[in-house]
C-alpha cells in the first residue's frame, strides 16, 4: 500500500455552477467561478510554487512565490489571490518569474538552519521541495547574517514542538487556528525580523491552543512537527481510516513504518471532517497500544480469584457451556447480549444476532440506551426514522443556528469548529444550556440568546418557544399544511397555545426569562434557515424523548425540515452510535428499526439465519440488570462496553454483576466491569480491524485493519467463534460478508457495499435502489413516516428533587481532552490537561458552604457520596454543580440516580439532587474502590496458572 | 404481588408504567389508552407485562395503566 499524497490546491475548491474558462500555459482550463489562478493551474495539470498556501486556508498572498505573469497585466501578480477570468492568459514559468521565486527562497533559506539530513520533516518539507522546485543553488547573502537560529524550542505540548529556528513567518498555522479551528490561540508577536508565531505570551500547553494539529497539520516546514514524527520519522505507507472518538467520525490517514502507527494526519477527502482533526483523533491513540491492553483469553471461578490465562478455544468454550448451563437451570431468558458503539456495524450486528439467534430471546441492548435511545424514540414517532436530518456541511447554510444541551466544542470539536466558522460569517446562534458553555461567548463568537435554563425543565422552554410561535402567527403554515397530520398539528398547537406553557407563566420554573424565550423563539421561527444540534443535555432525562419531540415540532412548525441549513441533529457521543442503533441492537427492533413483532421482517431474518425469532421485545440493559438483582437473569456477554463505570447507581449495578453466574467482558482493557467477569476476551482497537462505523449524520465510513489484532482475532471474529461454540454457526471470511448480509436484509443499506464505500469514499443511508449514493439530507419531499406528526410534550418534572438536604443539583457532561469513562483517553499523554474528575460550583454555593478552590469536597446525592476537588467557576449557575466523568476513581456515577427517560429508560444522568461540603477524606466507595483495583484484576503468573 | 410486599424491582416497574402514562395524560382518554399500552406493549417484556399485571389494583399504580391492564398480552407473542 502506498503513501497517500493528496492535492493540494493552494486555495479552496470553489463550488458553483458558473464557471470561467482560461488559458494556463497554453492549456485551456475551465473552473467555477471564484477558484483562484492557482487553483485553476492544478486543474490544468501545473503545481505553481507556494509556500503561504493551502486549501484549506483562504489566499493570503505573502511568500511571494507563487507569482506568475498574465496578458494585459502589469507585474506579476501572486496566483494566489487572483482570481481566475474568463479570457485570462496565465503564463506561470517564465524567466522573469523563476527569478523572482529564486530570490524570494534565497532569502528565506538565508535565516534557515540548513540540516535537512537530521531535520523530522525531511523528506516530507514544502521548503525543501520548493527550492527544489525554483531551482535554489546559492544563496548570495551568505548565512553569516543575523537569524534567528539560536531561538528556543517549546516543548511544552505533548503531542508537537514548535521549532522557531525553522520558522518562514508564513501565517499557517495561525490562519489554520483562526479559520479551521477558530480559537484564535496562535499570532504573530513583533515585526519584520522579529516577527515570530506564539502562543500569546506563553509556551503551548499553557495557551488557549486547544491542540487541535490543525497548525501542525499547515505548516510548510518543520516549524511544527508531531513529536511522534521527531521521535519516528516519516511514515512508509499510509491507511485511511475512521476515528474511533465522537460521533463526528473523521477519516485520518494512519501513517505507518510496518505495523506501527507514527501519524494520524486528518484526511482531506474524508465527508465527516475535511481535513480537520482535534486533540483525540489527531494524537491520543498510543491507547491502542498500551501496556495495559488484556492480549489473552482469560478466565476464573469466582470474581475474587486471579484471572488465569487460556487459550481462546478454552475461555470460548467455557462461554458456552455456562451460557448453556444457565438457560437449562434458568429459562431462556436468563442471559443476554451488548452491543458496543465503539465497535464497528458488522460487530455490532454479528452480537445482535448471536443473541437473537444462538441465545434465542431478545435480551441485546447496546450503550446507546444510556445516550441516545430518546433520539431514537423521538425521532422515529414525528418523522418516521431514528436519525438526524442533516449532513454537517448543511451546518454552512443555516442562518440561526440553536444548540441544547450540547457542548460541541468540547465534545464533538470537529463539528464544533465548523459550527464557530459559520457563526463568524454571520449565522445567529441560541444556546439552551444549564451552563456558560464556550460557546456563549468565545473568541469571535458570542450567542445572541443564551437560555441558562435549571436542569430537567428542557420541555418546558421548547413548549413555552412554540408557545410564541403559534400565538404570534409565525407557523410556517404552508409547510405544515402539505408536509404535517394537520390534525395531529392542529391538537399540538391548542396545546402549546395554552396560557400555562407562556414563557411568563414558566419562568419561575425554568429560571429562563420570558424576555429573551420570546425573543428566541422569534429569531428561530423568522431568521431563516434554522438548524438544531442537541446532544445528551437533551436525552439524559426523564424526558428526553419529550424534549426530542418538542424539538421535532418546532421544526416542523416552522418548516425547518426537509432542505439545507435546517433540520433536527443528534450529535451523537460515541463513534457508532448511529451504527449499533441501525444494526439492531435495541432489545424491540432488527436492523433497520423494524419491530420484532413485524411478521414480515422476521420471515426475511428467519429464511436467511435459518432460525425462529422471538416477536416480543427483550430486556433492556437496566431490566437485566434489576432482573439480576432478583435473580432470573444470570448471564451475559458484553463487548466493547463498561456499564459498571458508565451506568447510573453504581452500587445497583455491581449488585447485579455480582449475582450473575457468567459475565463475559470482551474489551481492550480490564475495565471496571471486568472487576466483575468471569471470563475475559481481548478485543481489537479500531486499529486491528476492519468494518464500518456510521458517525452522526448517517454517513458509512470504512474502517480499515492496519495492524494485526493485538489479541489474535478481531472482536467480529471472536463473537463468530463464541457463537460456533454455542452451537449456531456463524461463517464469515471478512466483514465485507457480514456487510453484504447487512445490506440484504436492511432495506435503508441495500446499496451498500465495501466495493462501493472503496469507491466512493462514504454514504450516508438510506442508500438503496432511489438513492445509490446515499441521503446526505433526509425527509426533502415528504417525511420517512409520511406526514409529519406532532406529539403533544407536556412537561413532567422528574421525580428527582432538590429539597432541603440535596439543595443543588448535579449535572455531569464531558471535556475536550477526555473521551467517556476515559478507558481510551486516561492512557494517553491528554491527562496532562485533565487528571481528575472535578466538581464545578458557583461561587455563591461555594462561600456559603465555606468551600474554597482546589478544596476537596464531598458530593452526596440519595444514591452515594464521592469526593472531588472543587473547581470554583460562574461557568455554573448558583444551584447547579457539574462534573466528568472521565477517571473510574472518580466514581462519579456513584452519586446519579435510576431515575430515567420514559420512553427509553435512558438514565437521567443530567439532574441529581446533591449536597456538597468540605471533606478531608475520600468517600468510603472510592477506599473501596482502590482496594478493588488490586483484588478484582490479579492475574495469575504463568507458572501458578500452569499447575 | 401486592404493594405492600413489591421488591424494590418491581416497584421499579411501577413507576415506569406511571412514568409513560404521565407522558399520554396530555391526549385525550382514548388516545392515552391506546398510547399506553402499545408502549408496553412494543418496548416491555412477557415477563415484565406479567409482573406489571400482579400490581393491578395497587393504588400507586396510574388509573391509565390500571385500564390498560386487562388488555395486555397474556404470553410472548
Amino acid at each position: 500500500m502506498s503513501f497517500i499524497k493528496e492535492l493540494d490546491y493552494g486555495t479552496p475548491i470553489r463550488v458553483s455552477e458558473q464557471t470561467v474558462t482560461l488559458t494556463i500555459d497554453g492549456v485551456p482550463v475551465t473552473v467555477p467561478v471564484g477558484t483562484s489562478v492557482m487553483a485553476a493551474a492544478l486543474h490544468a495539470g501545473t503545481q505553481i510554487p507556494k509556500l503561504c498556501a493551502t486549501d484549506s486556508l483562504e489566499a493570503f498572498g505573502s511568500c511571494r512565490l507563487c507569482l506568475v505573469e498574465i496578458e494585459g497585466r502589469r507585474g506579476t501578480p501572486a496566483s494566489c489571490t487572483t482570481p481566475a477570468e474568463n479570457g485570462m492568459v496565465v503564463h506561470t514559468q517564465t524567466d522573469r518569474v523563476a527569478k523572482l521565486r529564486r530570490g524570494v527562497m534565497e532569502l528565506y533559506i538565508s535565516d534557515h538552519p540548513l540540516d535537512c539530513l537530521t531535520c523530522p520533516t525531511n523528506g516530507n518539507c514544502e521548503l525543501q521541495d520548493m527550492a527544489g522546485a525554483v531551482g535554489l543553488r546559492d544563496v548570495r547573502y551568505g548565512y553569516q547574517g543575523e537569524n534567528h537560529f539560536a531561538d528556543a524550542k517549546d516543548t511544552s505540548n505533548p503531542y508537537f514542538t514548535y521549532d522557531p529556528t525553522k520558522c518562514i513567518v508564513c501565517y499557517r498555522c495561525v490562519r489554520a487556528c483562526e479559520e479551521v479551528q477558530g480559537t484564535f490561540a496562535l499570532t504573530v508577536t513583533g515585526r519584520g525580523f522579529d516577527s515570530r508565531v506564539a502562543p500569546g505570551n506563553t509556551n503551548f500547553f499553557d495557551s488557549e491552543c486547544v491542540s487541535c494539529g490543525a497548525c501542525v497539520q499547515a505548516c510548510p516546514t518543520a516549524t511544527l512537527a508531531e513529536n511522534s514524527i521527531i521521535e519516528n520519522g516519516q511514515a512508509d505507507h499510509a491507511v485511511v481510516t475512521t476515528c474511533a472518538y465522537c460521533g463526528v467520525g473523521c477519516s485520518f490517514k494512519a501513517e505507518m513504518q510496518g505495523n506501527r502507527v507514527v501519524n494520524m494526519m486528518p484526511y482531506k477527502a474524508g465527508g465527516a471532517n475535511e481535513g480537520h482533526s482535534c486533540v483525540k483523533g489527531r494524537f491520543a491513540y498510543g491507547y491502542a497500544t498500551h501496556k495495559d491492553r488484556i492480549v489473552k483469553p482469560m478466565m476464573r471461578e469466582k470474581i475474587t480469584d486471579p484471572w488465569r490465562e487460556v487459550s481462546w478455544e478454552e475461555a470460548l468454550n467455557r462461554a458456552a457451556s455456562e451460557f448453556h448451563r444457565i438457560q437449562a437451570a434458568h429459562g431462556i431468558d436468563s442471559i443476554g447480549g451488548i452491543t458496543s458503539s465503539r465497535c464497528t456495524n458488522e460487530e455490532a450486528y454479528l452480537v445482535q444476532k448471536l443473541v437473537r439467534a444462538g441465545f434465542g430471546n431478545n435480551n441485546v441492548d447496546t450503550c446507546a440506551r444510556v445516550c441516545h435511545s430518546p433520539t431514537g424514540y423521538g425521532l422515529s414517532t414525528t418523522f418516521g426514522t431514528s436519525a438526524g436530518t442533516q449532513d454537517f456541511a448543511s451546518v454552512d447554510h443555516a442562518d440561526v443556528i440553536l444548540v441544547i444541551g450540547a457542548n460541541p466544542t468540547d465534545a464533538h470539536p470537529v463539528f464544533g469548529s465548523r459550527m464557530k466558522k459559520r457563526l463568524r460569517a454571520g449565522a445567529k446562534l441560541i444556546v439552551i444550556d444549564p451552563r456558560h458553555i464556550d460557546l456563549v461567548k468565545s473568541a469571535h463568537v458570542k450567542a445572541d440568546y443564551h437560555l441558562p435554563l435549571r436542569p430537567g425543565t428542557n420541555v418546558a422552554v421548547l413548549n413555552a418557544m412554540a408557545h410564541v410561535i403559534v400565538t404570534e402567527g409565525l407557523v410556517k403554515e404552508d409547510y405544515v399544511r402539505e408536509r404535517c397530520d394537520i390534525a395531529e398539528f392542529e391538537s399540538w398547537a391548542r396545546f402549546v397555545a395554552r396560557p400555562d406553557h407562556a414563557p411568563e407563566a414558566v419562568e419561575s420554573r425554568t429560571g429562563v426569562k420570558a424576555a429573551d424565550v420570546r425573543a428566541a423563539a422569534r429569531l428561530y421561527a423568522t431568521g431563516g434557515n434554522a438548524a438544531i444540534y442537541y446532544g445528551l443535555g437533551v436525552t439524559e432525562h426523564s424526558q428526553g424523548s419529550t424534549t426530542v419531540m418538542a424539538m421535532a415540532n418546532l421544526a416542523m412548525a416552522t418548516g425547518n425540515v426537509g432542505h439545507v441549513g435546517a433540520g433536527v441533529n443528534p450529535l451523537r457521543g460515541q463513534n457508532n452510535v448511529q451504527g449499533s442503533c441501525d444494526m439492531g441492537s435495541f432489545p424491540h427492533e432488527l436492523s433497520g428499526y423494524r419491530h420484532v413483532s413485524n411478521e414480515a421482517t422476521r420471515d426475511m431474518f428467519n429464511t436467511l439465519w435459518g432460525t425462529k425469532l422471538r416477536a416480543d421485545p427483550g430486556l433492556r440493559i437496566n431490566n437485566m440488570l434489576d432482573e439480576a438483582v432478583e435473580g432470573r437473569f444470570r448471564g451475559i456477554y458484553i463487548q466493547g462496553e463498561d456499564i459498571a463505570q458508565s451506568d447510573p447507581n453504581t452500587h445497583h449495578v455491581l449488585a447485579a454483576l455480582e449475582a450473575m453466574e457468567c459475565v463475559v467482558v470482551q474489551d481492550l482493557f480490564l475495565n471496571e466491569t471486568a472487576k466483575y467477569a468471569h471470563i475475559f476476551l481481548p478485543g481489537s482497537s479500531f486499529l486491528e480491524k476492519d468494518g464500518t462505523f456510521t458517525n452522526a449524520e448517517r454517513r458509512i465510513n470504512r474502517v480499515r485493519k492496519v495492524m494485526p489484532p493485538m489479541g489474535g482475532l478481531a472482536d467480529w471474529e471472536a463473537t463468530v467463534a463464541l457463537s460456533n461454540a454455542l452451537g449456531y454457526p456463524m461463517h464469515y471470511n471478512h466483514p465485507s460478508e457480514i456487510m453484504d448480509e447487512i445490506a440484504a436484509l436492511t432495506p435503508t443499506f441495500a446499496g451498500v457495499s465495501y466495493k462501493k464505500l472503496d469507491e466512493v469514499g462514504s454514504v450516508q443511508w438510506p442508500c438503496n435502489e432511489a438513492a445509490p449514493l446515499g441521503t446526505p439530507i433526509m425527509h426533502m419531499d415528504h417525511f420517512v413516516r409520511g406526514k409529519g406528526r406532532f406529539m403533544l410534550t407536556e412537561y413532567v418534572a422528574t421525580e428527582e428533587r432538590a429539597g432541603p438536604r440535596f439543595p443543588l443539583l448535579l449535572t455531569t457532561g464531558r471535556i475536550l481532552s477526555q473521551y467517556n469513562v476515559g478507558a481510551q483517553t486516561a492512557r494517553t499523554p491528554n491527562t496532562r490537561w485533565h487528571d481528575k474528575d472535578v466538581l464545578e460550583i458557583h461561587p455563591f454555593d461555594a462561600e456559603q458552604r465555606g468551600i474554597v478552590d482546589g478544596d476537596l469536597v464531598m458530593l452526596a446525592s440519595r444514591s452515594g457520596e464521592i469526593a472531588l476537588v472543587a473547581e470554583i467557576t460562574e461557568r455554573v449557575q448558583p444551584g447547579v454543580v457539574y462534573t466528568t466523568f472521565h477517571h473510574a476513581k472518580s466514581g462519579t456515577n456513584v452519586i446519579t440516580t435510576e431515575f430515567s427517560d420514559w420512553a427509553t429508560n435512558c438514565p437521567e444522568y443530567k439532574v441529581t439532587a446533591v449536597q456538597v461540603r468540605r471533606t478531608n477524606r475520600l468517600a468510603e466507595w472510592q477506599e473501596e474502590f482502590a482496594e478493588n483495583e488490586v483484588a478484582l484484576k490479579r492475574i495469575a503468573p504463568l507458572a501458578t496458572a500452569a499447575e | 404481588m401486592t404493594a405492600h410486599n413489591a421488591t424494590p424491582e418491581s416497584a421499579k416497574l411501577v413507576r415506569m408504567a406511571n412514568q409513560i402514562a404521565a407522558y399520554f395524560h396530555a391526549y385525550p382518554e382514548a388516545t392515552a389508552l391506546a398510547g399506553v399500552r402499545k408502549h408496553l406493549v412494543d418496548f416491555w417484556t412477557p415477563r415484565m407485562l406479567q409482573d406489571l399485571r400482579a400490581h393491578a389494583g395497587d393504588a400507586g399504580l396510574d388509573k391509565l395503566v390500571q385500564q390498560v391492564i386487562p388488555s395486555l398480552p397474556e404470553k410472548a407473542a
